[in-house]
Parts: structure tokens; sequence; C-alpha cells
């Protein structure tokens, strides 16, 4: 027994170091993904399946959509578009992914399963694992990767260069507001939310804020109501989730002397801009809260 | 009549075998499926799907139906107790907290063995402890599920704990494997687990005569040349490496083991040497039929189900139709 425990504290040990930095982006003619398996470049892939609704929202800002066979139930796609829903992100249909006969799979490292991933490789099929991406720098070169293996570099520098003109605009405008607003991100009922590493916090930060759950314990911390109400946030999002978020919304005007509450600063954001780490999103949510922040 | 019963089973597995092979989310035609089987090493996308998909999925649903069901009817029998199943002696609690552990805090990367080896490893552990207390008790029947009904009851709310810790999406990972599913990668795992299963189900058969004498009581198992506390030691080490090498392969399927023996009860009667291999292919056809519906009745929306909701509610109500029609009180 002991020794079985001993084996896998080394194997985790072993496994657990050198995959977790994303990555170089090669100039060679192949690109290695964050379990190291190495892509060659060439052909591009004309069957595409994405294993994440921000990979498929990524696939159609990079104009290669049409080349998308398959999607999950959470993927959002423009109006008229249709594609094969190969299932969430946890389970896969693996029948369905074989009979659509993929080039490339592009999952994710946090959000797919390794079995799955290792299932698919074992059929042949080629999966490339984007490493996480909540950082602007990381969310960069994470859609840099995408476009090489696309083939649509000079698409994704032009759209980068362009989101890069705003969110500089966002900080000239932070550099003249005074001391940085507070803001909670609360993601369930019982106040649940992001805390730092996550792409809530990123944002937060770069429109000029703090989040108040920056350095709670984890990544998805469950607060206390009693700690948001002494942390007096001037502004609290709540991404839409049904029901629930009305029901929460609610919940707070019941505290008037809240900061946030006084000002009619409790927002309900669009789930997708809330939580897909697109590059898009990442900058139309920072200049969502910056807006807000210093209107 | 028990060869003709036994028969039937066997048929009704195989038959089921086949439906599982044959339908999936993808529709294959005739033609397709008859020459993937005819020209089993022939590569393709109708090859891809039924054997390297399909088939180690069904193998796996063979197996852990099997060990399941006869583990269940073993427990059943040495604890003199119609409730008890595969997992009432602590061992779900353990491989839980195993899979949530390593789902959380260690990410282990044994590729597709991460959450199997770390399951097994917890419910070993967890069975290790239940063995110590119960030893204390001289395993009396008493002592045997208190201290694994307890075990389980601590173990589980540290999955409870864990699951506030983690991330909505390990969260989510690890509930739908409490659920029990038998999707994802099978490929490895039911290279490992008939060494379990199998030798385990034998010898589950060969203790037959010695559970029918325990079920009269341990005083009586005794003048009958049965040593009832030994007996269930050894059963109960053989039946925990059974649950435990399905609880790896499948995560936590429940009701098989708590139904299919009662129900193959009812039809053979109370010896156990019978009823472990009726049992056994009983538990064997009725999963594989489960996970071809938990496959197939969502699947056009992208939807697969965790197989324990498919055993729950569809064994669930088949027991009480046949309670409902068994009238005299039941027997072990």
């Amino acid at each position: 027994m002991k020794s079985i425990f001993f084996l896998l504290m080394i194997a985790g040990s072993l496994c657990g170091c050198g995959s977790d930095s994303p990555p170089a982006v090669t100039a060679g003619r192949s690109l290695t993904d964050s379990t190291g398996t190495a892509f060659s470049l060439e052909p591009l892939p004309s069957r595409i399946i994405s294993f994440a609704p921000y990979i498929t929202q990524n696939i159609y800002l990079l104009g290669a959509g049409d080349k998308l066979v398959g999607v999950t139930k959470f993927c959002k796609l423009p109006a008229g578009e249709k594609k094969q829903v190969i299932g969430d992100l946890l389970t896969q249909d693996i029948e369905r992914i074989i009979q659509l006969k993929p080039e490339l799979v592009l999952a994710t490292k946090e959000g797919n399963k390794p079995e799955v991933v290792n299932q698919l490789k074992g059929l042949g099929i080629r999966v490339f694992v984007l490493s996480e991406a909540n950082s602007w720098k990381d969310i960069r070169s994470g859609f840099m990767q995408m476009a090489e293996l696309l083939g649509k570099t000079a698409d994704a520098q032009k759209i980068l260069e362009q989101l890069e003109v705003r969110l500089s605009a966002v900080r000239e405008k932070n550099a003249l507001a005074g001391s940085p607003s507070k803001v909670f991100f609360q993601l369930s009922e019982q106040f649940h939310t992001a805390a730092k590493d996550t792409f809530a916090d990123e944002v937060i930060t770069q429109a000029g804020a703090v989040n108040i759950a920056h350095n709670a314990v984890g990544r998805w911390p469950m607060l206390s109501a009693e700690e948001v109400i002494a942390q007096d946030p001037d502004l609290i999002i709540i991404p839409l989730m049904g029901n629930i978020t009305e029901q929460a919304k609610a919940g707070w005007e019941k505290f008037p002397l809240l900061k946030a509450v006084k000002s009619n600063k409790i927002v309900i954001a669009d789930a997708d801009l809330c939580c897909l780490p697109t590059p898009e999103n990442f900058v139309g949510l920072t200049e969502l809260i910056s807006e807000i922040l210093h209107k | 009549m028990r060869k003709i019963i036994f028969l039937i089973l066997f048929v009704l597995l195989i038959i089921s075998a086949f439906i599982a092979l044959r339908f999936g989310s993808v529709g294959i035609e005739w033609r397709e499926f008859w020459h993937s089987f005819t020209h089993p090493s022939e590569q393709g996308t109708a090859h891809s799907i039924i054997w390297l998909t399909r088939f180690p999925r069904v193998l796996a649903a063979v197996l852990v139906g099997a060990g399941l069901a006869a583990a269940g009817c073993a427990l059943q029998g040495l604890l003199r107790n119609p409730l008890a199943e595969p997992y009432t002696l602590g061992i779900s609690g353990g491989a839980a907290l195993g899979a949530a552990v390593v789902t959380v805090f260690m990410p282990i990367h044994l590729g597709a063995w991460t959450t199997p080896v770390s399951a097994f490893f917890g419910a070993m552990v967890s069975v290790t402890l239940v063995y110590l207390i119960a030893g204390r008790r001289r395993f009396s029947v008493t002592g045997l599920i208190l201290a694994g009904v307890i075990l389980s009851f601590i173990f589980s709310s540290a999955v409870l704990l864990i699951l506030t810790l983690a991330s909505p999406l390990e969260t989510n990972s690890i509930l739908f494997w409490l659920i029990g599913s038998l999707s994802g990668d099978k490929v490895s795992i039911i290279k490992a687990i008939p060494f379990f299963i199998i030798p385990g189900i034998a010898i589950l058969y060969l203790f037959g005569r010695d559970l029918d004498a325990i079920a009269l009581g341990d005083e009586k198992a005794f003048h009958l040349g049965v040593e009832a506390i030994r007996v269930r030691q050894i059963l109960f080490v053989v039946t925990s490496m059974v649950a435990g090498a399905c609880i790896a392969a499948a995560g936590m399927v429940g009701f098989v083991g708590l139904i299919i023996p009662h129900a193959m009860r009812m039809m053979i009667g109370p010896g156990h040497k019978p009823l472990i291999i009726a049992s056994s292919l009983a538990g064997a056809a009725f999963l594989v039929l489960a996970d071809t519906v938990a496959r197939t009745v969502l699947s056009r929306h992208g939807q697969e189900l965790p197989v324990g909701v498919v055993t729950g509610i569809i064994g669930g109500m088949f027991f009480i139709i046949l309670l409902l029609k068994q009238r005299e009180k039941m027997s072990f």
C-alpha cells in the first residue's frame, strides 16, 4: 500500500512540472500543445471540432467558422449557423466525433478530461490541447496559437491590434480616475466568486478596479454575505444565469446602505461575455466595467 | 429448470451485447455493421465506432454488471441483510474520496488510469479501516455493517467538503463520476479489471454452500461445519476487491448490486451457488442494456446520461413490479 502511494506521488511530481507554462509560439512549421505534442502546421485542417465555447467563439472571430464541423452543447453559433453537437464539456460523444472525421480537435487543458483526449488520440485523431488562458498575455498567445493552426495569423494580428487600441483607451481613462473602485463578481446565490488567476479577476484589474475576492483562498471561493457587505463594493456584476440572477440582485437591494445599491451599480451581464476567455470578451468586459465605474 | 434459466440468461446477455454493439449515438447501416463484423481488422469509421468505442464499453459493462451483482448477492447472504449491496461496507465512500482528492488536489497524470487508480486506492484504504474496526468486534454482522456505514458517512462528508472547495468544473466532474458512468476510455481499464472480477466471482461461487449455511445464522452454520467468522473475513476481502474494480471502471453505478440478486432469488430460490451464476449473467445483461439506453436516449441532443441514472430509474421500477407480483415473504 505504502509503496503504491509513494509511486503515485512520484508520478504526480514528475508529470506535474513543465507543462504549466504556455509554450512559446514557434516560428517554424510546427506547434507544440500544452501536453507536449508537436503539430505540423501543414496541411491546414478543413474539418475542425471545438471542445469549448470559447474556442468556438475564437474560430468564428478568426473567420474560420466554415471549417467547424462539431461543437459543444454550450457553444453559441452566429444566427443561421448549425453544427453537429458532440457533447458538453465533460462528456463527448466519441462515436459522433469519429463519424465527423475531424482533421483537428481543439480541446482545453483545464476544461476537458485528459481521458477523452487520450482516447481520441488512441483512435488516431489529432487533438490540440490549448492551455488555460486568463490573463491578457495568455489569452493573446492562445489566440495566436489557434490562428497559426488555422492559417489565419495575419487576421489574428489585425484583430489583436484593434483590441489593444481599445484597451489602451481604457487604461488612459483609468489613469485619470482616483483611487481604484472595488468590484464583486457574483457567480451564485451562495456568493461564489472568482479569485486571482481567473478571467474575471484579470479583467477587473485591467479595468482599473480591485476584485474584492482577489486574495481569497482558492480560485473559485465562496464568500460570506458579511464579507461582501464589509468590503462594500462599488460595483456588483452578476453574469446572467436564469432565475437566480434576478433573485441575487433583489437580495442585495435589501441593503440600501451598500455603495453599489445606492448608486444602482448592480449589473447583470451576459454570461458569455463574463466567462468565455476570448480576446474580444476580455476587452469588451473591461470596457463595460470601466464605463460603469467612471459614469 | 435451473439450467433452462441459465441458458435463457446467457442468451439474453448475448442479445444485449449485440444490441449494444449495433446501436449508439451514431447510426450505422446493417451492411456496414456486418462488414465490420466479418472483417474486424479493416480500418474505417464503422470499425472505429464498433470495435474501438462500443466494444470496450460493452465489455466493461459486462464485467462491472456481473461483478456488482455477484458481490451484492454474496453480501446479502453474508450479512443476512436484504439491503446489503456492494457499497454497503464502506467501499463507495473511500473510492469517491480517492477520486475527488486526485481530481481537485493532486493533479497526477496517469492518463486513462488517473481516476480508476485513485478510486481503487481510496476504496482499499476504506476497506482496510473497516476490516480493522470490524476485526475488533470479531467480524460480527453488526460490527461489519456499522463500521462500513459509519466510514461511508465520514468519507462522504469529506467528499462534500472537497466539493465545496472545488471549481465548478471539478465539481461537475466529481458529481458525474459519483452517479456512475461507463463513458470515457475503457480500452485500458478492461485489460485490468478482469483479473479482479473474474477470480472474485469464482471464489464467491466456491463459497456458495458456506453462504447458504451462514444465512441460517452463525450458530447453525457452526454445527454444519462452517466457521462464519472466517468465511466473513475472506468474503469481505473478495467482495471488496470485486466492488473496488467495478468502481474504478465505472464509478458508482447503483442498484445493480441490490436488485439483480433479489430478482434472481425470486426466480431460482435462495441457494447461493446457482444464485451467483444467475446474478452475474443477469447483472451483466442488465448493465449492458442500461448503458445502451444511457448512450442513445438523448444522443440527438448531444447528451449522454450517466448509466447510474438509468439503472436507478429502470431498475427501481422493474423491482417494484417484481415485489408486487411476489406475494410471500422473501427468503434468504
